[in-house]
C-alpha cells in the first residue's frame, strides 16, 4: 500500500540535476532578503552531512543550510508573533531554526544575524532577523569543536 | 523622490495597507512608526544592506557542487574528533 512519492526533477547550475520530492518543497511568502521575488525553495539533505541545500525552484539561486544546533551552542532568540503567523505555527518550539552557510576562499562562515526559520509541518520558511541581539552576519565556523558565541572582543 | 512635509502624528500612506506615521522629532531624529502586512520585511536599510549583501554571495556559489560538499564533508570530520 506504499505510494511512490512523486518528484521532478531540477536543474542546478552548481548541483546538476536533482531530484525533488513535493514534501521538500517550502514556500518563502517574505522570500530571502534582497531576493524577495523568489519564494518556493526546495530543502535537500547533503547525505552524511549536517548540512542542506536550499535550492530555488524557480532562479539560479541556492543555499547551502546547516541546523543552529549543529553550529553554534547558546544561540537563542525571541520569535514574534507575526514570524509564527507568517509560518503557520502555533509555538516558537515548533520551528527548526538553520544558519545560512557562506564559503569564501573555502572558509566557511555562517549568518547568525539573520537565520532561516522553517515550519516542516506548513512546509513554510522565512529569513528571521534577529534584533534583540548584535550579532554578526558573517561568524566563522571552525573546522573544530562547536562553537560558543561570545564576543570576539577585537 | 516624492517629498512630503508632514507634522508629528501625521501619516503618510504607501498603498492601502502600509501606513508610514511620524511619531516624534528628537533633534537631528525622527521617530517613525510604521504598519504593514506581515509579509512586508521592515528594516533599516544599513542592516537591509548587510544582510542583501551576504545573502547574494552565499545564494551564487562560485565553486561547483561536488566540491562544496566535499569542503563541508571534511569539516563535519574534524567536528567529529570531540
Amino acid at each position: 500500500m506504499t505510494h511512490e512519492q512523486p518528484y521532478f526533477t531540477l536543474q542546478s547550475d552548481v548541483y546538476g540535476t536533482l531530484q525533488v520530492k513535493e514534501e521538500q518543497v517550502f514556500e518563502f511568502q517574505k522570500g530571502i532578503i534582497g531576493l524577495q521575488d523568489i519564494q518556493r525553495y526546495a530543502l535537500l539533505q547533503i547525505e552524511n552531512t549536517p548540512f542542506s541545500v536550499l535550492h530555488a525552484l524557480d532562479a539560479p539561486i541556492s543555499f547551502i543550510l546547516i541546523p543552529a544546533s549543529e553550529a553554534v551552542d547558546r544561540y537563542g532568540f525571541h520569535i514574534d508573533d507575526e514570524t509564527t503567523e507568517l509560518l503557520g505555527v502555533a509555538h516558537p518550539e515548533e520551528v527548526v531554526t538553520m544558519l545560512v552557510v557562506n564559503i569564501i576562499e573555502d572558509r566557511v562562515y555562517v549568518n547568525l544575524k539573520a537565520p532561516v526559520l522553517l515550519s516542516q509541518m506548513n512546509r513554510s520558511g522565512v529569513q528571521f532577523v534577529i534584533h534583540d541581539q548584535e550579532l554578526p552576519v558573517r561568524y566563522p565556523l571552525s573546522s573544530g569543536s562547536k562553537e560558543e558565541i561570545t564576543d570576539a572582543g577585537a | 523622490m516624492l517629498v512630503l512635509k508632514r507634522k508629528v502624528g501625521e501619516t503618510i500612506m504607501l498603498g492601502d495597507q502600509i501606513e508610514v506615521q511620524i511619531l516624534a522629532i528628537e533633534g537631528e531624529s525622527v521617530k517613525i512608526g510604521l504598519t504593514a502586512p506581515s509579509h512586508i520585511q521592515i528594516l533599516r536599510k544599513e542592516l537591509y544592506e548587510s544582510i542583501r549583501q551576504e545573502n547574494i554571495l552565499a545564494g551564487q556559489p562560485a565553486t561547483q557542487g561536488e566540491q562544496l560538499i566535499q569542503l563541508l564533508g571534511n569539516l563535519k570530520k574534524s567536528n567529529k574528533q570531540d
